[in-house]
């Protein structure tokens, strides 16, 4: 008897939420709204110009990191294939073997 | 013959098509009809007027985005308080996370203040001399589980059936049933102390 009273009691203290008066948004809510939804779509069609793998932050990251990783490589490539070679004196008989390339071992050589 | 549901139903439909068609002035006519239960529940939910407005911005664009594909198998406030409700729970959810987050930096010494804490809720919509009351019961809804929350706010809050609070949650009715249930234990459990010390101050 007495928790059915206590029940009562609980459930006309929840019941008192539903005679709060409902709040209501700022005035000019719609306009407010619109230029929202103006500048949404505005992005959206500027976004939509660019290719879909471009379009998420996450894609256009990932491709950037690509691009960049891909320039180093082919500089460390250049400079690693660009090496100094020794340089030998220009006057020498090793210097005119190597200008003209008679060092190269040929199918010929044992001839 | 007619109910006033069928013709409530029947406008609906209407509003709908011209929805779909992409008429402004349909457009309006939403927005104004219902941005006040929007933004109240946001309101409820988030308690805080800035997000609450935000989130009912979000669910008018989310319905002008998607009303295309809107089947009319459910009703359109069904549909409204489907994406008022999970919009404030996730934006809920994210500011509770960067709290955290901050309780955790300002632990280790990166900030010296807590952030994100908010002020007590007050409702605009309470009278004064339930102020002080009210402000506890939504600080005791605020702790309560996230689909507790929902069918209880629409429950009492917004006087929707249990049939309709299922729809919304996309649940049965007897799930919405053991949810209100267990919402009011824990605010039972939570509000005692406060309601035992307002009999005997």
């Amino acid at each position: 008897m007495k928790e059915n009273e206590e029940d009562h009691q609980w459930e006309d203290r929840f019941r008192q939420l539903g005679n709060i008066e409902p709040a209501q948004p700022r005035p000019f809510f719609y306009t407010r709204l619109e230029a929202r939804l103006k500048s949404r779509m505005e992005s959206s069609e500027l976004a939509a110009l660019l290719p879909w793998w471009l379009q998420k932050p996450a894609y256009a990251l990932g491709t950037l990191g690509v691009l960049i990783a891909l320039n180093v490589s082919v500089a460390i490539w250049q400079n690693s294939s660009n090496a100094p070679t020794v340089e030998t004196d220009p006057g020498t008989y090793e210097a005119f073997v190597q200008d003209y390339q008679l060092d190269h071992q040929t199918v010929y050589a044992d001839e | 013959m007619f109910t006033f549901n069928d013709i409530d139903r029947l406008q609906e439909s209407e509003l709908i098509a011209e929805l779909k068609a992409g008429r402004e002035s349909a457009f309006r006519i939403l927005v104004e009809t219902y941005q006040d239960k929007v933004y109240n529940i946001a309101l409820v939910i988030v308690q805080q007027p800035e997000e609450a407005e935000d989130i009912a911005q979000e669910v008018f664009i989310e319905v002008y985005q998607t009303v295309r594909q809107f089947r009319e198998e459910a009703r359109l406030t069904t549909w409204l308080y489907r994406i008022t409700t999970s919009k404030a729970l996730a934006h809920h959810r994210k500011r509770k996370a960067r709290k955290r987050f901050s309780i955790l930096t300002s632990l280790f010494g990166l900030n010296n203040e807590v952030l994100h804490h908010p002020p007590d809720f007050h409702h605009p919509g309470v009278s004064l001399e339930q102020k002080e009351e009210m402000k506890t019961l939504f600080k005791a809804i605020d702790q309560l589980a996230d689909t507790q929350k929902v069918a209880f706010i629409l429950h009492y809050i917004e006087e929707q059936s249990h049939r309709e609070i299922a729809d919304v949650l996309e649940v049965s009715v007897s799930a919405v049933e053991s949810l209100l249930h267990r919402a009011k234990q824990n605010l039972r459990k939570q509000l005692a102390p406060y309601y035992k010390e307002r009999r005997n101050p």
